[in-house]
């Protein structure tokens, strides 16, 4: 061996530190590493769904009241806006209290625009009465108009026993296209018969019972979904909806359409009449406006509510 | 003695060069480990923050889908300002206009420069819009009820 002095190893000393400096860098790296995997599990941080299940929440209350001043505040459609933007009014000081114990805020504003409407029911006490017209000189119709060039229908409930082929039918104003549900019974059993333009698209059945509750806007019949009911599909713009063999059933029935027909009922009575179906005024939507701000999340919109709409 | 006859400064620059060798070998072979790493760490990063950015935009997207009339939607989120010791950018572009699946977030690191690709599929219109990195967010264009965009917060 050659005669090395004491200051041998300088590049092992180098090397060493190089080495230490790599991993070091090493071990930034794979912190960045650790940083991105805390990252990509991160869940919902801005609060946009409970954004939208906030807005949700206001729908919800603003078609309660709505529901509520079309029940029981029937005088006129000024008296019924004003119960409703009182109860906004409520809903607005109950919601942001609610909202801001959990750092968020949220304003209900308004109403800040009403749709009048009217509301055709026919609630025969006892099990209810078939569902002809008004009596117009004495005589009732099987097949009429319930309503005449409206565009939207909502909450559309019956519940009715002993059909024989009652039909409800939507035609287009001005246009061909047209859509009907037919309702039969069987030895209790009820089936819904959905057509559109004269094309059966499906059918549903529900086993035996006493009477039906079809919620005809919401495409349930007798508790259970029925997936071909979906009122009015297809149908553009203005329709008129007709009743046809309404005399072959019984029972009670309620909607809500988007024309303040009131003063000039087409075949219907603006009274109470216990056997015959009557109209009264109701709202058939509002619209408010709704204002949600969390930590990472600003959101302005306007909500139009009209419950019992189809989708 | 076995050395014999071989210089002291030959023997001396031998096992120095040996020496020198070997560590350069294991400092380049360490070095290129970690550059490698780095940029696969920055790769993973960068799609990670492209997708909650992404998914920002979708959360936009459903504010103001289920909004009507005037609708202001606005999402943050902060992200780091540095991934693994370098800035980036991320960049919204809109390819096919009636594509929708066709629009695509790009984030580019700077040094080194690594590219990754993030596909977005809205309801709403996206607008071609930048931002750099730091708080990043989405919001509708003002003016506009159905146009996103990406800025800086």
């Amino acid at each position: 061996m050659a005669d090395l002095s004491e200051d041998r190893g300088q590049i092992l000393l180098i090397a060493a530190f190089a080495m230490a400096v790599t991993f070091v860098s090493l071990a930034l790296v794979v912190n960045s590493a650790i940083f991105t995997e805390n990252l990509a599990s991160r869940g919902e941080t801005s609060g946009s769904d409970d954004a939208l299940v906030v807005r949700h929440e206001v729908q919800q209350s603003v078609g309660e009241s709505i529901e509520y001043a079309n029940t029981y505040n029937t005088s006129t459609d000024e008296r019924q806006a004003q119960n409703v933007t009182e109860s906004v009014a409520t809903i607005r000081e109950s919601i942001a209290n609610q909202q801001a114990a959990t750092g968020k805020m949220v304003v209900v504003e308004g109403p800040v625009d009403f749709v009048n409407g009217t509301r055709i029911r026919d609630n025969a006490s006892a099990s209810g009465s078939n569902f002809t017209n008004a009596s117009t000189g004495g005589t009732h119709q099987a097949d009429w108009a319930v309503a005449e060039e409206i565009e939207r229908t909502r909450a559309f409930e019956m519940n009715i026993s002993d059909a024989g082929g009652f039909a409800v039918t939507l035609q287009e104003t001005s246009g061909g296209d047209r859509w009907q549900m037919t309702v039969i019974e069987s030895s209790d059993d009820y089936t819904v018969e959905v057509s559109e333009s004269g094309t059966v698209v499906g059918t549903c059945t529900v086993g035996p019972r006493q009477y039906v509750r079809i919620d005809v806007t919401g495409g349930v019949v007798g508790g259970e979904p029925c997936p071909h009911l979906q009122f009015g599909r297809g149908i553009d713009g203005e329709y008129d909806l007709f009743y046809n063999s309404s005399d072959d059933v019984t029972g009670n029935y309620s909607m809500v359409v988007d024309r303040d027909f009131v003063s000039t009922p087409a075949n219907l009575t603006g009274t109470r009449a216990d056997n015959d179906p009557y109209t009264t005024e109701a709202i058939y939507s509002a619209d408010v406006t709704y204002r949600y701000d969390g930590p990472a999340i600003a959101y302005n919109t306007t909500v139009r509510v009209a419950p019992g709409e189809p989708a | 003695m076995n050395d014999r006859g071989v210089s002291s400064t030959l023997n001396y620059v031998l096992s120095l060069s040996i020496a020198t060798l070997l560590v350069t070998g294991l400092l380049v072979a360490g070095g290129t480990f970690v550059e490698d790493r780095q940029k696969e760490v920055m790769r993973s990063e960068l799609n990670v923050i492209g997708q909650q950015v992404a998914s920002d935009i979708n959360r936009a997207d459903r504010l103001l889908t289920a909004g009507q009339g005037d609708t202001r939607v606005v999402v943050n989120q902060s992200f780091p300002k540095r991934i693994t010791g370098s800035g980036y950018d991320i960049l919204l572009s809109t390819g096919d206009p009636l594509d929708p699946s066709d629009d695509t977030l790009t984030l580019v690191s700077q040094d080194p420069e690594v590219q990754v690709e993030v596909h977005v599929q809205t309801e709403q219109t996206l607008v071609e819009s930048y931002a750099d990195s730091g708080v990043v967010v989405v919001r509708n264009r003002t003016g506009t009820n159905d146009e996103l965009v990406i800025t800086n917060g």
